[in-house]
């Protein structure tokens, strides 16, 4: 991991603040329907490894282009949508922060395993996006 | 396929299918000013040719997201980020999306030099765009 640390309170990593991915959030029974594989290139396929069957991974090629998890009724009212996802190196302190700045909280922060550790906020005008702690970001 | 290596690094170029931009449609000023204190991006201004402005999110000069007022149709709803796919060409995709039952919300049309996208909803709800790009606007992270 690069030492480099540029931003904010010396708290972002290098890669701070830019996208880490995007996930496609849909309801349970509509999982891996949307036709997305088809509609992105010829090449997606869903994968279901290595993160389980609550995880699907588009990959466009050999290369990871994307995932799809089912919306539980637990997450409450989320229609689907695409999630964006970027990374900081300290998911808690950028939760704290968003808070303080006037943010939402619609997912607190816990812990993928093997992944990181995330949060889902929401900006005080109502947008929203993700945030993840990589456990192995990329060079 | 491992976890290690589902996450992009830097990268130069968005072969189709690959998500290669986002933006937040919303109110920019209040939003450029959370999204800056909380992830320390800067922002290039960039004019657009409808009158509206295009904020280029940055970290150390790296374009890495835009902010950008809601258009017109959905003013008053709430903002959202979109995700925005490569595709070789955004006509073909966006007739391609409609025959697999999806819904165009913005008929393919041409973002000044940059490209050519269309705003698509899939059957299931979501939305994402479509980008056959001309030139590449750097998304580089």
């Amino acid at each position: 991991m690069p030492s480099f640390r540029c931003g904010v309170e010396g708290s972002l990593w290098r890669r701070a603040g830019k996208s880490a991915r995007n996930a496609l959030l849909e309801r349970a029974d509509d999982e891996g329907s949307s036709g997305g594989g088809s509609i992105l290139h010829g090449n997606v396929r869903l994968e279901t490894e290595p993160f389980g069957d609550s995880y699907n991974v588009f990959m466009n090629g050999e290369r990871p282009a994307g995932g799809v998890l089912g919306i539980d009724e637990e997450m409450g009212p989320v229609p689907p949508n695409w999630s964006v996802y970027f990374y900081v190196d300290d998911c808690d302190a950028i939760h704290e922060r968003a808070v303080a700045l006037g943010g939402s909280i619609h997912m607190p922060p816990m812990d993928y395993p093997e992944v990181g550790r995330g949060c889902v906020l929401g900006d005080p005008q109502g947008g929203t996006f993700a945030v993840i702690k990589l456990v192995s970001p990329p060079d | 396929m491992t976890k290690e290596n589902f996450y992009d690094g830097d990268r130069s170029e968005y072969p189709a299918g690959t998500f290669c931009w986002i933006d937040l449609a919303t109110d920019p000023g209040a939003a450029k000013s959370f999204y800056g204190e909380l992830l320390g991006w800067d922002y290039l201004v960039v004019p657009t040719d409808v009158g509206t402005t295009y904020n280029l999110a940055t970290i150390e000069a790296r374009q890495v997201a835009a902010i950008c007022p809601l258009p017109e149709e959905r003013a008053g709803r709430p903002p959202y980020w979109l995700s925005h796919v490569s595709v070789a060409n955004a006509d073909e995709a966006a007739t391609k999306a409609v025959d697999l039952g999806g819904t165009l919300l913005m008929e393919p049309f041409d973002v000044m030099t940059a490209g050519r996208i269309s705003v698509i909803q899939d059957p299931t709800g979501a939305l994402f765009s479509v980008w056959g790009r001309r030139i590449t606007l750097a998304p580089r992270w």
